[in-house]
């Protein structure tokens, strides 16, 4: 079939120029105040939610066939609870050998009143972002299961990240090895405090303003230090990968490699704890 | 000479009325919505090609009479909010697409599919640099990822162009 030869007519130029003044006005106006289109976002992504819901239906229904595979509805039931309980021990267990070891190095010297552990919501990573440069993920708990923005996400290794961004049902989750992402972390073996930033490379993250002189050794275990008013301390985040001492720099350079599976975890896990220097305000100056 | 083009005139304005496109406008927005944000892993993440520019770039020149430039401004916003970008990016973009490619293609009278190929492939790089200069604006973090999908978007075309062709004006 032909085209014809009446009907593909240039746009106007009136219209084209209000459009562009109105998509200039709106990138301003967003940039310069993006709470006022709060609202409007909120809305929309709640109208958007079907859509997430039906880009993820093929990884839901594969793994409802493959459950389905192992027997009936009974066992898929228990076995769903069993992993989603899996998860939560793993996640306390990885606080609590923490927990030992601060233990011990503070018995008789602090009456801490330090959290134990914080309430779990298991979410499901429903999304991704197409910008392969913002490693952001979506996932199916937003504000109604009270999650809020700064939240700490874990998976069964370790911590993923934090929510950038929470609507009605849904979050946007910022992960470790966001370029724009930092986080206070310690060196477990020697108390060392220092900040890991990511890099764009899920597999490997920069360990900043770490002196030429500093005691840190590939295999050098990373947890977070609770400092940044962000994340609660205690919980793993990086194992040392390389350590580069260039006598031109002041700084080394140190490589660390997330623990959490930032690339394969398909359930993480929300935390309801607060980080250090919120639960001991008189910390503070 | 001058009952063949009449005749066609005719038949395009009743094969319009007939079957009437917005449904499929519509689904297929939603189908690239869907591809749009479906999870892949991020080592695929930076091929994944342009759909919503695709389908909004054929609309736009294949359905003349339903979608203009303010279509193209709906659906850079649609962009916008499900890619989480500043409002107003991809709308911009878009809107000077759909410009660009309605006066690219008006004075055709058979708009050869190779011919449009190449249409779609200098978009979709317009639209890349584009989004690579607003992004620098606002100071987000840019590398040579940012171009993979133009190459992608480009070698989609025909595939796009294969699914909705049915549904030309």
């Amino acid at each position: 079939m032909e085209q014809n030869l009446f009907s593909r007519e240039p746009l106007g130029f009136r219209a084209l120029t209000i459009a562009l003044i109105v998509c200039m006005l709106l990138m301003v106006s967003d940039w310069q105040h993006p709470e006022w289109f709060n609202p409007v976002r909120n809305t929309l992504h709640a109208a958007y939610n079907p859509i997430y819901r039906l880009a993820n239906y093929p990884v839901l229904s594969g793994q409802w066939l493959s459950q389905q595979a192992k027997s009936e509805d009974v066992l898929r039931r228990e076995n769903t609870a069993m992993q989603a309980e899996l998860l939560q021990a793993e996640v306390r267990l990885q606080k609590l050998a923490e927990l030992s070891a601060e233990n011990s190095r503070l018995r008789g010297l602090l009456d801490t009143p330090l959290i134990l552990d914080g309430r779990l919501l298991i979410a499901e990573i429903i999304g991704t972002d197409t910008n392969p440069l913002r490693h952001v993920l979506v996932i199916n708990r937003g504000t109604q299961d009270d999650v809020f923005v700064g939240q700490t996400i874990l998976d069964n290794q370790g911590v993923m990240g934090q929510v950038l961004a929470a609507y009605p049902q849904s979050s946007r989750i910022l992960l470790l090895s966001d370029k724009e992402h930092s986080a206070s972390v310690r060196v477990e073996r020697t108390g060392m405090r220092a900040i890991l930033t990511g890099t764009g490379d899920s597999g490997s993250l920069l360990l900043e303003y770490v002196p030429n002189t500093a005691d840190i050794v590939v295999g050098d275990q990373l947890i977070t230090s609770g400092l940044g008013e962000r994340f609660p301390m205690g919980y793993p985040i990086g194992v040392v990968s390389s350590v580069q001492q260039l006598g031109s720099q002041e700084f080394a350079d140190v490589r660390v490699k997330p623990i959490a599976r930032l690339e394969g975890s398909h359930h993480v896990a929300l935390l309801f704890s607060q980080p250090l220097a919120r639960v001991q305000p008189h910390a503070q100056p | 000479m001058r009952s063949p083009s009449i005749g066609r005139v005719l038949r395009g304005g009743e094969s319009s009325t007939v079957r009437d496109p917005l449904w499929m406008i519509m689904s297929s927005l939603v189908v690239a919505s869907v591809l749009t944000v479906y999870p892949v892993a991020y080592a695929w993440a930076a091929w994944r090609p342009l759909f919503m520019l695709l389908v909004m770039a054929f609309w736009l020149v294949y359905q003349p009479k339903w979608c203009g430039v303010w279509f193209a401004f709906s659906v850079g916003l649609a962009c916008d909010l499900l890619l989480d970008y500043q409002l107003g990016q991809h709308g911009l973009s878009f809107v000077l697409i759909a410009f660009l490619l309605r006066y690219l293609t008006h004075d055709r009278r058979v708009l050869q599919p190779l011919l449009m190929w190449a249409f779609v492939l200098a978009m979709s790089f317009l639209h890349v640099l584009l989004m690579f200069i607003l992004q620098k604006m606002f100071g987000a973090g840019v590398s040579l990822a940012h171009w993979l999908p133009w190459l992608s978007t480009a070698l989609c075309w025909p595939m796009v162009y294969g699914v909705l062709k049915r549904w030309r004006a």
